[in-house]
């Protein structure tokens, strides 16, 4: 190879790289036009942006938040929630199902739920949705080896599914026990096409009371070994990237790790003669264009350039920035529902220098958590002093935000036995027998978040008399030391929602354990009663005191700080019409309508 | 130069063998449990709680990906161990074992204690109702967290704390006291019969061929690097997916810098001192001092976005077209989509490749024979071209060595500002979920990548210069 040949590469490059240069528009030929041009205008498509990496499209076998999105415009539930009133819709089901208590016979004491499926509901193979499919759908999370361990859970409570024998559309869930969310957990079935997932219809031969007990399944898989080539073949890429099937409005067309997954509307879907019905069988553009960006700056350059029409999931600063651009104010509405979400203090019951309520509640008169939100959120969430929302019906209206006072926390310390004894500003307090320093242990995470709150405690706790000591910890580490009860505070977030929750495995006293989420120590024998009672009590308007009582005693014993829910930052084209929503999937791309523009 | 090969080749195998135990050695050390960073517990939040279910399947979980077996063929540590620690599935549980030996160096009693504190919850669990409610929670509660607890002091005062409480309820105290006195005489005798000489006693344990590393390093021969426990595909499918862009990005950005770099660097030397290689030196050291993750920001905002009235180019990704899109629109349309990260990549090498062309090159335009070819009266073109480029190589030919595992590396900034899903930011992202599968084979095949750039050298050396080959 000559220098002269490089030289002369060398040259052209440059050269081309000039030309290319040269290209660009005069920035004053952009700002002098005075209606809006949209990229996108006329396309019948909508792009949209998901803020993280895709690993599967099997309803099954992901429990991840995002994966949904996309899935559930092609795979339908039974039942779903309205997006604005929060009430429970039928999707597939006719209609609500008919619940039955059952007295006696093998499930005595447990409950049926018995649903009917739409009329011309139907696969794309022109065949009806039965309830052959929806047994389906409910056996396969237990058939041994499937990877759907994160789904198991959901469904534990049922002992039998059964298809009436008259009416293929008639399907009969059974629980053994009372559960109040039993209804909820058979409504969220995932109704997937059998003849597309099980086309040899293996599990037909096995009834869901063999596959749920863990001992019986396993031995069937020894003996069967049809079994397993099933979950072999469940579990493959076929069913979790190449395939995507159901009785939803959209088709899948492909999926590009890390770039795009696209959907397209399917000719004359059986839905659209329920129409208006609800937002589930609104399905207007042709085509659903998800693009993946999980990087924030990528998601925020994809909308300056539209490559994007909507986009959720956004950090408080990109979004604040993004509403203030002049350029893109013309092309974009911004929307700001209060999300379920809600971020909180834990305060390790554990430790002997938080054993005490008094001291617990002083170090929540220490967190002005109005401040917070205003200095470290941007303003963009609202403050809340229970793990239930203050949207949702159930929540304790009699609650009010424990209020910054500094003199309040001091007398509540006092009276806990704080004092300083040895003049050094550090208060301290006899404990078996020895004098000990209020110095509290912080584990933060490396979220800036997590930083700025540490910090802004460190000084308010610092007014008091009390010394925090800040140790920030690697995400892996966080749980497993939370788990140990390793910490002694640490704030968290956790996921809400509109409808009551099962506050069972996060506050009753059993999940006190190196496995349990109860992480603070929450819980006496009241607070035990009343959850296991919302278990089992049926009627909403039975739950309602014993929530309201529940909320009560988490307050009085403040075993965690509640801070504040964020709200949910959206980003919808103007070319589109339509809104942001608190729940997920936040932006519901099918309802989206067209406006016009150029 | 065929033995020359066949022992450079020998070299690799005892090298690659110490790298798989370095780097199967390092992955035992991050925080976090293996199994529940694997199967995300928290996904079980949502429905009816159960400890024992929870602990039955987290060892069925331990047994699906391996991490039940011992760790190695053998190990070396104090007789005080036993050799069926591993057996312990939790490892937070074990890690407190292994905390309490270190202390007492008596397993066997170690052990009585820590079978006492599950009968001692059984009898509590079996207390249908006690007296005082609240009691028998706070009972339950401080002994729950004694299976973590390996302080003496800790373990002394929550045992005290259950004896008072368990007296203080009458159902407790007929049902449970007696467990509890149990319980705490088995603490005393761990204390009694502590046998910390024991921690001073080197033992060798041999677990034979079933064990985890074992296991991974035959499969890996074999060319089964398993399944990425984040999303159940198997490593191969995902590197394969990745590998594509990386290679891609990094052979137009090598080939690039080359173009640009020798050139430059040999004019640089030819005019040594001259204003051309004052400002080529300035331009490009200022280049290279650019943080590559800044400049990437900033093309992007600047070229890819119409803010500021300049975009040339498109925003991130790869484009839109997807396989049945005709070959040059496809073509097109990704070479764009490529300019500003291959740009990124680039410039940051000029500096270096230039550099050490244009010191090679000045040393080489100083030696005899250069001006012997000179004297002969050849053209100045030819001295260059055909004595003086091919001997001031041997610089670049050292570097050379390092791009092979450099193309596989791939730039993980560049790879998220630019959202291309490349190999940088799979071995990120697999580094951040701890996801070892994917771990070992990225890194085994930089290993092996490596070598083989250094065995390319050696043979770019010996085509350079004969006497390399001789030696």
């Amino acid at each position: 190879m000559s220098i002269n040949f490089i030289s002369k590469t060398v040259s052209l490059f440059l050269l081309c790289t000039l030309l290319l240069a040269s290209c660009r528009t005069d920035p004053s030929t952009v700002s002098e036009k005075n209606t809006v041009q949209f990229k996108n205008a006329g396309s019948k498509t909508v792009y949209m942006g998901l803020p993280t990496q895709l690993k599967t499209l099997n309803p099954i076998s992901t429990r991840a938040p995002y994966p949904e999105i996309i899935y559930n415009n092609t795979i339908q539930p039974l039942m779903d929630v309205d997006l604005d009133t929060y009430e429970s819709i039928p999707v597939l089901a006719q209609s609500k199902p008919i619940v039955k208590e059952i007295t006696e016979g093998k499930y005595a004491g447990g409950v049926s739920y018995t649903f009917q499926i739409k009329e011309g509901a139907v696969w794309d193979d022109g065949s009806p949705v039965t309830g052959k499919d929806v047994e389906f759908s409910v056996k396969v999370v237990y058939a041994p080896k499937v990877n759907s361990k994160h789904y198991a859970p959901y469904f534990a409570d049922f002992r039998e599914i059964k298809t009436d024998a008259d009416n293929p559309k008639i399907v009969t869930v059974t629980l053994g026990q009372k559960y109040f969310l039993g209804e909820e957990a058979a409504g969220i079935i995932r109704v997937m096409p059998e003849y597309i997932y099980d086309s040899k219809k293996v599990l037909r031969d096995f009834t869901l009371a063999d596959l749920i007990d863990k001992e019986k399944a396993e031995d069937l898989a020894k003996n069967n070994p049809q079994l397993l080539a099933f979950a072999e073949e469940f579990n493959s890429p076929k069913f979790s990237r190449e395939t995507l099937v159901g009785s939803g409005p959209y088709q899948f067309e492909e999926w590009e790790t890390g770039q795009r997954v696209i959907l397209s509307k399917k000719k004359d879907w059986w839905g659209d003669k329920y129409k208006g019905q609800s937002y589930q069988f609104e399905a207007n553009p042709d085509t659903l264009f998800y693009r993946i960006l999980p990087d924030q700056t990528a998601l925020v350059v994809s909308l300056k350039n539209e490559d994007i029409d909507a986009a959720f999931g956004l950090n408080v600063q990109d979004f604040m920035a993004l509403r203030e651009n002049e350029t893109l104010k013309d092309r974009f509405n911004f929307f700001t529902p209060q999300g379920f979400n809600y971020y909180f203090i834990y305060l390790n019951t554990q430790s002997p220098k938080l054993s005490d309520k008094r001291t617990r509640r002083a170090l929540a008169h220490l967190t002005d958590v109005s401040a917070i939100v205003a200095n470290i959120y941007n303003g963009m969430a609202t403050a809340q002093p229970s793990p239930v929302s203050p949207l949702a019906p159930f929540f304790n209206q009699d609650l009010k935000q424990i209020e910054y006072n500094l003199e309040k926390a001091k007398a509540l310390l006092a009276e806990a036995g704080w004092t300083d004894s040895d003049e050094n500003g550090i208060l301290d307090k006899e404990i078996d027998g020895k004098r000990v320093e209020f110095i509290l242990k912080n584990m933060g995470s490396t979220t800036n978040f997590s930083k700025d709150l540490s910090a802004y405690l460190t000084s308010s706790f610092q007014d008091a008399g009390i010394v925090l000591e800040t140790e920030v910890v690697d995400f892996n580490s966080i749980r497993p030391r939370l788990n140990k009860r390793d910490y002694e505070i640490s704030s968290s977030a956790l996921v809400g929602g509109p409808t009551p929750p099962d506050y069972y495995p996060v506050y009753h006293t059993s999940a006190d354990n190196p496995t349990g989420l109860n992480r603070s120590g929450f819980g006496n024998a009241e607070s035990d009663k009343i959850l296991e009672e919302i278990r089992v009590t049926l009627t909403e308007e039975g739950r309602l005191p014993l929530y309201k009582r529940f909320q009560e005693i988490l307050y009085e014993e403040q075993t965690k700080i509640f801070l504040f829910s964020p709200k949910n930052k959206m980003v919808i084209s103007k070319r589109l019409k339509g809104k942001g929503y608190s729940l997920k999937p936040f932006i519901h791309a099918p309802s989206l309508q067209f406006a016009d523009v150029k | 130069m065929l033995t020359f090969l066949v022992k450079r080749i020998l070299i690799f195998i005892p090298t690659l063998l110490i790298v798989s135990l370095i780097a199967f050695g390092l992955s035992r050390l991050p925080n976090g449990d293996p199994v529940d960073n694997c199967f995300d517990p928290s996904g079980e939040v949502d429905s009816r709680y159960n400890y024992e279910y929870a602990e039955k399947l987290y060892k069925e979980r331990a047994k699906d990906l391996g991490v039940h077996l011992p760790p190695f063929y053998c190990s070396f540590a104090a007789q005080a161990y036993p050799d069926t620690l591993y057996k312990i599935a939790r490892k937070s549980k074990r890690e407190t074992a292994e905390k309490l030996i270190a202390q007492y160096g008596n397993w066997s009693k170690i052990e009585s204690y820590f079978k006492q504190l599950k009968t001692t919850e059984f009898a509590l669990l079996s207390v249908a109702f006690a007296t005082d409610e609240n009691n028998k929670i706070q009972t339950l509660r401080e002994l729950r967290q004694l299976p973590l607890a390996y302080k003496e002091n800790v373990i002394e005062g929550r045992l005290k704390g259950l004896q008072e409480s368990t007296q203080r309820d009458s159902v407790l105290n007929l049902k449970v006291s007696n467990e509890v006195d149990l319980l705490i005489s088995s603490f005393a005798a761990v204390k009694a019969n502590a046998t910390t000489q024991k921690l001073y006693i080197p033992d060798f344990k041999w677990y034979g061929y079933d064990n985890q590393y074992h296991h991974w390093i035959t499969n890996f021969l074999s060319g089964d690097f398993g399944i990425s426990c984040v999303d159940k595909r198997p490593v191969v499918d995902k590197i394969s997916d990745a590998i594509f862009w990386t290679l891609l990005m990094n052979i137009c950005a090598i080939i690039l810098g080359y173009l640009i770099a020798i050139p430059l660097g040999i004019q640089s030397a030819i005019k040594r001192d001259s204003r051309f290689d004052k400002v080529v030196s300035i331009v490009l050291f200022v280049l290279y001092s650019l943080p590559v993750f800044w400049i990437g920001t900033m093309t992007l905002i600047f070229f890819a976005t119409p803010e500021y009235g300049m975009q040339i180019f498109p925003g991130v990704g790869l484009g839109d077209s997807g396989a049945s899109a005709p070959f040059w629109t496809r073509f097109w349309e990704r070479a764009s989509h490529l300019v500003l990260p291959v740009f990124c990549l680039t410039y940051p090498a000029l500096a270096f490749l230039s550099r050490q062309m244009r010191g090679g090159m000045t040393d080489v335009l100083k030696k005899d024979f250069i001006r012997t070819a000179r004297a002969k009266g050849l053209p100045e073109s030819q001295v260059i071209n055909k004595h003086a480029f091919r001997n001031s190589l041997f610089p670049i030919i050292t570097l050379f060595t390092s791009i092979f595992p450099e193309i596989l590396a791939g730039s993980v900034v560049l790879e998220i500002i630019f959202n291309i899903p490349g190999m940088g930011k799979l071995a990120f992202d697999a580094l951040i979920s701890q996801d070892w599968n994917v771990v070992f084979t990225v890194l085994m095949l930089g290993a092996i990548l490596t070598m083989i750039g250094i065995l390319v050298a050696d043979v770019l050396y010996a085509w350079a210069d004969p006497r390399v080959r001789v030696k």
